[in-house]
């Protein structure tokens, strides 16, 4: 049972939350992704969703009080952006080392200053080395898939890692699109955690780690990485199997099978791409598309065998200045001994900067690493 | 040459300092030299170790020191709990703060060097206290110069006497005495002594379970022992009610937990009946 | 209440890490004994962080969720809401050193105490950072050394416990490790109301503060005698002095003289009279301000209080 409602991807995000029975939310509000906060909150009031809503004064607090949450055994949800998204840095790292399974929205927004509120990655991807697992979204149903995915991947024993759900601010923040807001009850039932703060059974969470034992409990976020990874195509087919859409967590190939020529990207210019890649056609490029959607883990292997012998375009839309942009940087080391005839960077839609499908065939046709201006 | 020499104290005493202070000794008299702290999270009281190479050429290693020439053990107890001899060259120094004589100490190496200092009692002679706890790292230093090493101890109490302000001429005094006293004794090796070895865990939480003892027997850290006359006690619990360390227990009357008290002397001061009394800690099993 | 008659179970676990004659290990086995260890504490970076000792084992026999130094409160409030949600009464309580109560987690309690989580927040106090090796903190008095204030510190304390009052949160008091039976009584008294609730408890260090490691007791009786530092509680909004503080309040009790207090401790050992005389002047603003507070007819009147 479920209805087809034509939502922002804001709201899809609060809606997922709350079929997803999360059940502690702590949020700051913050454009563009100030909507969610709004949305749970009436959902809270209404009584239609079952959670408590604690309304931080800070970004950093939010984080603070999801992990408490998660510690104390609940499903945890927040959502931010931007500068609140840099804010949190520190208890970001804090909810990996605790192994506390939150999931949390992001709605990818420039940092300034100067003040830019509009889209760009590089909020999210500036954190990729807080251990957060990190998918990129590209329209609104798989926001909303994603969520409580991601929910079911993070809460695993084998995995207990927090996750993040990202989509570009405004493009999709305030897009409205129809979303078939389906119940989870067969995918996702009640948080069970392994552990948590409990009166009755007195332990000690976080203190003193020597050395080698630090590095064993790190160690065991990147073997918990490397099993994610495994666990998401069975959690992909589960899905399928249960609501019959096939929503990717790993990646997206787009006419793949003959491609010569392929972009790599994500988020929601991996949806532009997608026509970028047929009107390529048209001109007689054998163009095809890879959409990332899990950054964080990297899935090298899954890479490596899509791009062999191809010529790989990869369109970022974050740049890490003195470096270049990081899926390129990332990708360029995963097939670094493979077979693949070039990779070439590019670098589109910083601050907002409109991609269409022009922006990819410019790119792909002209020498130029940079697009800065929209190409309609 | 590389002369490395190992620091076992306890946070307080002042083994970091030490471990400086001879390494600008050394580079006074023109050798090359490195202080190196291993900082675990300390408060006072908990395990230090601090190291400190000397040689004539630049010194590249950035690693601690796992095989000595000399170690210098600030705290008399601390071979309890952590194994100092470890790694000590054949023939190398073992400078010890003890009550002890060179021939009552127990290793694996056929022959050390034992210099035996008593430097608690030479801190408290000299009134070298810091919050009430003697800070032996300077007598220490006085009777490290006994070991073969090519540093003078003229040096030494010219850096010292400086570096202290109102506190140098003490600190020299107390320099000199332990130099003086030091009793220095080539020794043959026994045997060895068994220490717990650390187990290996699986770390998949930060999670940590409550128990006693997270700092192993803490009377170790105890420099005078609280003492309770029964005859004078009227049980009114104010010790029990103060102590910092939850180490007076509640039977038929209070009782002392010698094995965990840090010897404080909190009890001391709130008892009404002025029942306990302290004197200095000799452990006679160490 | 009488000693014998307080809790005897141990919540602070012998053979911890703690120095010698910490105010902090005593100060919080006293409120665990109060709470029955029906408690989840928050402990931010501070010395408990340390002194709670290293995986795999801890010395505190309640559930103990370390947090990051600015967040204590803000942890707090979601493992509160969880727990409401899970329809358990266990009381969640900050256990925060000043640093994370005055400075780096300030915004998070203020925020916490403006929505009413329902936290019992507590700040042991002992007016510096003590964990990082004593550096000056919001909390460190006027004229104090500290390792970040080598001539002694040229400003004054601020005053988190007026400020939560300001707050208007049901719960304000202060307390010292010198009154520990004073200390239990007030953490009963918090424990039976709900919302957010405010204690700070007045934790003279030996390291820190330069004194001897047997004084601690001492050092809180004569801090709260000197008038240096005050004990009151204010419940619902109406405060009234404690203990001590009470009596001299009320003129039945003379203060002692600051410079007993002062310069019993080597942090201050350098102050000049001009200095002392500073310091006098803030004691005595802070009595007075206090006394318009309090309810009833006490006389603030400086005389009364420096007879």
């Amino acid at each position: 049972m479920y209805e087809v409602k034509i939502l922002t991807g804001n709201e899809t995000a609060a809606y997922a939350a709350m079929n997803s029975k999360a059940r502690v939310v702590a949020a700051y509000p913050i454009t563009p992704v100030t909507p969610v906060v709004e949305t749970i909150s009436k959902l809270v009031e209404e009584g239609r969703m079952h959670a408590k809503f604690i309304r931080v004064e800070s970004e950093h607090s939010a984080m603070a009080a999801c992990i408490g949450a998660s510690a104390a055994g609940s499903r945890a949800f927040t959502a931010t952006s931007s500068h609140g998204l840099a804010y949190m840095h520190e208890m970001l790292h804090w909810a990996t080392n605790a192994r506390t399974p939150i999931v949390m929205a992001v709605a990818n927004r420039a940092i300034g200053p100067g003040w830019n509120i509009w889209a760009d990655l590089g909020d999210a991807l500036s954190q990729r080395d807080t251990g957060w697992i990190q998918f990129y979204c590209s329209n609104n149903q798989e926001i909303y898939d994603t969520i409580a995915m991601a929910y079911k991947l993070a809460e695993d024993r084998k995995v207990l890692l927090p996750a993040m759900v990202c989509y570009d601010g405004f493009v999709l923040s305030h897009t409205s699109m129809p979303v078939e807001l389906t119940e989870f009850d067969d995918f996702l039932s009640e948080y069970e955690p392994v552990w948590k703060l409990d009166a009755e059974n007195p332990f000690t969470h976080g203190n003193i780690l020597p050395p080698e034992d630090f590095a064993e409990l790190r160690h065991n976020i990147q073997k918990s990485h490397d099993r994610a990874l495994k666990l998401m195509k069975k959690i992909e087919e589960e899905f399928f199997e249960l609501y019959g859409r096939r929503t990717p967590l790993i990646l997206e190939e787009y006419k793949m099978e003959d491609a010569e020529k392929v972009i790599v990207t994500m988020g929601a210019i991996g949806s532009e791409a997608k026509v970028a890649v047929d009107s390529l056609r048209e001109k007689k490029v054998k163009a095809g598309l890879v959409r990332l959607k899990s950054f964080r883990p990297f899935p090298e292997k899954e890479l490596r065998n899509l791009l062999e012998d191809k010529k790989v375009y990869v369109f970022d839309r974050a740049i890490s200045p003195g470096s270049g942009g990081p899926l390129y940087n990332e990708l360029k080391s995963a097939l670094a001994f493979s077979p693949v005839k070039r990779i070439i960077p590019k670098i589109v839609g910083i601050g907002g900067i409109d991609v269409t499908k022009r922006t990819f065939e410019r790119a792909i046709f002209e020498r130029k690493v940079w697009i800065k201006e929209v190409v309609s | 040459m590389l002369i490395s020499v190992r620091f076992h104290g306890r946070g307080g005493q002042g083994a970091v300092t030490a471990s400086k202070l001879l390494a600008e000794v050394a580079n006074s008299m023109g050798y090359y030299s490195q202080s190196m702290p291993f900082f675990g999270a300390e408060r006072r009281g908990a395990p230090v170790i601090s190291f400190t190479r000397i040689s004539d050429e630049p010194i590249y290693e950035m690693s601690q020191v796992y095989h000595p020439n000399i170690v210098v053990v600030l705290d008399p107890l601390i071979m309890k709990v952590v194994d100092v001899f470890a790694g000590v060259k054949e023939g190398g120094t073992i400078v010890a703060n003890t009550t002890k004589t060179p021939d009552e100490f127990v290793f694996s190496q056929r022959y050390l060097n034992i210099i035996a200092v008593d430097a608690t009692g030479i801190a408290i002679k000299n009134d070298l206290l810091v919050a009430g706890l003697p800070v032996v790292n300077t007598p220490m230093l006085g009777a490290l110069l006994r070991a073969q090493i090519p540093l003078e101890i003229e040096v030494l109490e010219g850096i010292v006497g400086k570096k202290f302000g109102e506190e140098g001429e003490k600190n020299v005094k107390a320099i000199r005495e332990a130099y003086d006293l030091a009793t220095v004794k080539l020794v043959r090796g026994s045997g060895k002594r068994k220490y717990p070895r650390k187990k290996k865990i699986k770390v998949e939480f930060p999670i940590s379970t409550p128990s006693e003892g997270v700092a192993g027997k803490t009377k170790l850290w105890r420099d005078f022992r609280p003492k309770i006359d029964y005859e004078k006690c009227n049980n009114c619990l104010n010790c029990w009610l103060h102590c910092p360390e939850s180490a007076i227990r509640l039977n038929e009357h209070v009782e002392i937990d010698y094995d965990y008290c840090k010897g404080c002397l909190v009890c001391t001061t709130v008892c009404p009946k002025k029942a306990i009394t302290f004197e200095r800690e000799v452990f006679a099993d160490v | 209440m009488k000693i014998s008659e307080m809790e005897r179970e141990e919540y602070v676990l012998p053979g911890n890490t703690s120095c010698h004659g910490c105010p902090s290990t005593v100060a919080l086995r006293t409120v665990l004994k109060a709470l029955e260890g029906n408690a989840v504490l928050v402990i931010p970076a501070c010395c408990t962080s340390v002194y709670m000792g290293p995986f795999p084992n801890s010395a505190i026999n309640v559930p103990v969720f370390n947090t990051a130094f600015a967040s204590a409160a803000a942890t707090a409030s979601g493992i509160k809401a969880s727990l409401e949600w899970q329809g358990k009464d266990t009381e969640v309580v900050v256990w925060a050193g000043d640093g994370g109560t005055y400075d780096i987690g300030l915004q998070a309690l203020s925020g916490a105490a403006e929505r009413g989580d329902d936290i019992l927040f507590i700040c042991y106090n002992n007016e510096m950072y003590s964990n990082t090796g004593i550096q000056r903190s919001g909390a460190t008095p006027y004229g104090a050394w500290t390792t970040t204030t080598w001539k002694g510190k040229r400003e004054h304390k601020k005053d988190v416990s007026e400020l939560m009052l300001a707050h208007g949160i049901p719960y304000v008091a202060t307390a010292s490790v010198g009154y520990l039976r004073d200390l239990y009584e007030k953490v009963k008294r918090a424990r039976k109301i709900r919302g957010f609730r405010y204690l700070e408890i007045l934790a003279p260090c030996p390291p820190g503060w330069r004194f001897p490691m047997d004084k601690t007791i001492q050092m809180g009786k004569l801090a709260v005698e000197s008038g240096m530092w005050i004990l009151f509680e204010s419940i619902e909004g109406k405060l009234r002095f404690t203990g001590v503080s009470k009596s001299i309040a009320e003129g039945r009790r003379k203060m002692k003289d600051l410079e007993e207090y002062l310069l019993s401790q080597g942090r201050f050992s350098h102050l000049t009279e001009e200095e002392i005389g500073e310091i006098r002047r803030y004691v005595i603003k802070k009595w007075e301000k206090l006394a318009r507070l309090v309810e009833g007819e006490i006389d603030a009147a400086v005389a009364k209080f420096y007879v």
